[in-house]
Order: C-alpha cells, then structure tokens, then sequence
C-alpha cells in the first residue's frame, strides 16, 4: 500500500502518534472551533477513516509572518500536529525541494488530487502590469493562483493581505495589490483574515474542512463564524470599564495605570471581529488589549489606511457612520450579555451543517 | 526593568455570575440523558463567559469524587470524577502547561481514557514482534 493511499489513522500508526494524542487535537480543536462538545470523538473517528487532505500553499506578496504564527505557535505540539493530518504538497519556505523540483511537485499534486485539493494563499497579488513585482519561478503571482486554483476545492487565505489587500494593498498601493477574491470568483473561498491569524483559527478551519468535507459558516466577509463572529469588545475582559464609562485618555495616565477601557485611545475593539479577546495569543496568556494597546483591527479591511490612524478614537474615523458604529455597539453588548446562548447557537449550527 | 515594574493594574470582576447554579441544571439534564439512555455528554467551558470565580464555585459546587486519572500526551490531561457519578472534569494542557481548554464531560468513562481498539490492535503486534522467536530461545 503506498502512503497516499493509506488513510490518517494508519498514517498515525504508522508515526507513533496515539489515537490519546489525536483525541486531544480534537478536543482542543472541536472548542476553538465552537463544535458541540460532544463531537469531539465523532470528528477524531471521522478524520482517521480520511485519506490527509492534500493542501497547496502558495505564498506571494507577504512577510511570512502568517507561516510563523502557525509554525512557532505557542503550543507547537499539539498545532503542528495539523501538519501531520494534512498532506503539504507544496511550501516555498517548509518544504526541501527547489526550482524545478518544487514546482513538479505542484504540477503532480494538482494532477493527482483534482477537484480535491485545497490552495492556502498568504500575501496579496500584483496585477496587470505590475505582475512582474513578484513571481515564482517565471511565473507571475497571479498566473500561479489562476493556474492552481483551476482544479481546486476550495481555497483558504491566511492573514489580511490575501483576504482583503493588507498592508501591500495599502496607500499608494504601489504594486497594484489586491486580495485573491479579486481574481478568483469561481471557487470557495475561506478568509482567515489577521495580520498575523491566530494559529487556532488557521488549524481549526483546516480541520473543519477535514472533518466534514465542507465549508465551514461564514461571515459577510468571508471569515469563519465560529472565530469572527464576535467583535474583540464583545469578549474583552475591559468591557464593564467601557460600560461605566471608565476610560484611558492617555498611555501614562491614571485609567491607563488601573486598566481601564482603551477606545478613547484609538482601540477598534468594538469593530473588530476576531477571537483574540476569547482565545488569546502566547499559550492563551495575553491579547493586545491586556497588553495595554488598543487593537488595531488587524482582520479588518483596509484596517491600515484607517482615517485618524491608530491611536484615534473610533467616532473620529471612517470606520462607518456614527449610526453605524452605535449600532456595532449595542449588537455588541447584547451579544456579550449572551454570550453563551450564541455559542450554543454555533455548536447548533455546525452540527446541524454536519448533518445535512 | 521587569514586566513587574510596569505600573498598571487591573481590576478584574471576579466575583460570581450565578454561572455555576446555571450549569448546574444543564449537568444534571445530561446525566438524566446518561442513565436513562446511556448517551454521554459534554460541557465546553473554556466557550462560556465564565469568570475564575465562577469556576471556582463549579468546582466547589460538583466536589471531588474517587478517581483521578492523568494523561501524558502533547502536555498533560487531567481527569476526576466529581462526587456525582458519571460527571468528570476534564482538564487539558499544552507541552508549556498552559491550560488549553476544559471541559465537564458527563460519561461513565471519558473517552480519552479509553483504549482505541486500533492502538491495541498495534499494540498487540509491536508485542508480537518484541516476542523472541523459537531459535532466540532455544539458543538461550
């Protein structure tokens, strides 16, 4: 029997990998994915029948930053593991082969699995006559994402600049960047939006699509529901400063020294739909907010060309209307007053996608 | 300087929510699910808006019953049962022992302590293989 052919729990067998240690993935992996609890089982049997998803991760316009996120995670162990479910066929920056070997092994890939493999994008593309700013082996950005995408199942975009442009889309603009569903209109596309993503939300949606076969809810924008459908406010520990109107007005000040809310210190919190606040960076310690920084709203559009800057606060930006951004808040505060009952909602509804 | 040095504070909101009375009658559904129909449960708690201190009345209000068990596995998961039978707390951490998430899973056994009949399958051939062969032994 080859290796592909073999499927994930013989692969694991083969590794040494216990099915203790592949429960345990799930476990943590069926919560940040806000699946019922009691699916986690289900999911670790389901994926091992699976043959490892074959992946094709292209990396164009971008810093990299987006493969450290999920490489250098705090718990290596245990989301790196993601590597070992999947089949990563193609990595300019993980995988040992160069030039004409690295892009045989595309070729072969996209043969071998079409209709069935998934395209990871990070970084934003150039187009049109400023294609040439970045190509790969000859071959221009865009070409490459046309190319791949021709025969794929869906593709995933990880960080803003795929998603929505990101910093290379920002002003001037100089390369022409745009984000991959200015190009690609045929195919599904999953936007993993953050600059960088949190590395749950990567692996998550990679499992999610393991899992079930299928496109995980998603937003207006594209982002997974289960990560991105609450704002970074609706989940702040600092909420109950914002509501008794307890707020930094400065970084040195007295509400700065006690903790107090950052959005009259430019914190986009409240327009900002990521899981930060609920999931946390470095080993579920910290987010920028319990840093003493206002978020910047890194897994939003544009959110590098915003009006006023950083440090401004939201009702002085252009990040909508006054109505709108009122509106943004009190959706916020009645989700934050439910927060549980929309987190059964979403473990409703992914088990309900599930079984349909 | 030290991270120690910085002076801010936080004043968090750690008194409790009435989360803990809340769930309490969610476990205690589950567990009528468990006995009348052996279907097992389970109870995400690192996804519910719950404070330290609302964890801390949890754990208080279940108590500690017979059995703990440990699991060594990509970091450390710890189990025991609570003082109502078939009700677990179910703790998992990273290799760094950073709690990753915790659960109460309402079963007669958690699954994770379990043996997968594949692991067993394999575990009976690696035995097999280890076995000295009839010409090792004769030799001996």
């Amino acid at each position: 029997m080859s290796q592909r052919e073999e499927n994930l729990g013989q692969y694991m067998a083969r590794r040494g990998i216990s099915r203790r240690t592949f429960l345990k993935f799930c476990t943590v992996m069926g919560s940040t994915m806000a699946l019922s609890p009691a699916q986690a089982a289900e999911m670790a049997e389901t994926m091992a029948k699976a043959t490892r998803q074959s992946v094709i991760w292209l990396s164009f316009q971008e810093c990299t930053g987006c493969t450290e996120s999920i490489t250098r995670s705090h718990n290596p162990t245990l989301e790196s593991l993601i590597f070992d479910f999947i089949s990563l066929d193609y990595h300019h920056t993980l995988q040992a082969a160069a030039g004409d070997a690295a892009e045989h092994a595309r070729e072969e890939a996209m043969k071998k699995h079409k209709g069935k493999y998934v395209v990871v994008v990070d970084g934003s593309i150039p187009m049109g006559e400023n294609a040439h700013y970045s190509t790969i082996a000859g071959i221009t950005n865009e070409q490459m994402l046309r190319d791949t995408a021709k025969d794929c199942f869906a593709i995933v975009t990880v960080g803003t600049c795929a998603a929505f442009g990101g910093i290379p889309a920002a002003r001037p603009n100089p390369t022409g960047a745009v984000a991959v569903s200015d190009i690609i209109k045929d195919k599904p596309i999953i936007n993993v939006s953050g600059c960088p993503p949190m590395p749950q939300v990567m692996t998550g949606t990679l499992s999610h699509i393991l899992t079930f076969g299928a496109i995980p809810e998603l937003d207006h924008l594209g982002r997974p529901i289960a990560f991105f459908g609450e704002t970074i406010h609706d989940r702040c520990y600092r909420r109950p400063f914002y509501e008794k109107g307890q707020f930094a007005k400065s970084f040195d000040d007295e509400g700065a020294r006690k903790g107090w809310c950052l959005y009259e210190v430019g914190c986009k919190g409240p327009t900002t739909y990521n899981a930060c606040a609920n999931l946390k960076w470095n080993g579920a310690d910290t987010f920028p907010v319990q840093s003493g920084h206002g978020c910047l709203g890194c897994s939003e559009p544009n959110f590098w060309d915003q009006a006023g800057g950083f440090y401004a606060p939201l009702s002085v930006g252009d990040w909508g209307s006054h109505e709108v951004l009122a509106g943004a808040v009190v959706a916020g505060a009645a989700v934050g007053a439910a927060a549980a009952v929309a987190g059964r909602s979403k473990q409703k509804s992914a088990h309900e996608e599930k079984k349909s | 300087m030290s991270l120690s040095d910085i002076p801010v504070t936080v004043e968090p909101l750690q008194r409790p929510t009435g989360m803990a009375h809340a769930l309490l009658r969610e476990i205690a559904d589950h567990l009528a699910e468990l006995d009348s129909t052996g279907t097992a449960g389970a109870i995400d708690l690192s996804s519910l808006p719950m404070n330290s201190a609302d964890i801390e009345e949890l754990k208080a209000l279940l108590g500690r019953g017979e059995v703990e068990v440990g699991v060594d596995t990509v970091g450390r998961s710890e189990f025991y049962e609570t003082t109502y039978t078939g009700v677990w707390w179910a703790s998992h951490y990273g290799d760094d022992g950073s709690k990753l998430t915790e659960r109460i899973e309402i079963t007669a056994v958690p699954e994770m302590i379990k043996s997968h009949p594949d692991d067993i399958r394999n575990a009976h051939q690696r035995l097999r293989d280890a076995l000295p062969t009839d010409d090792q032994e004769t030799r001996q």
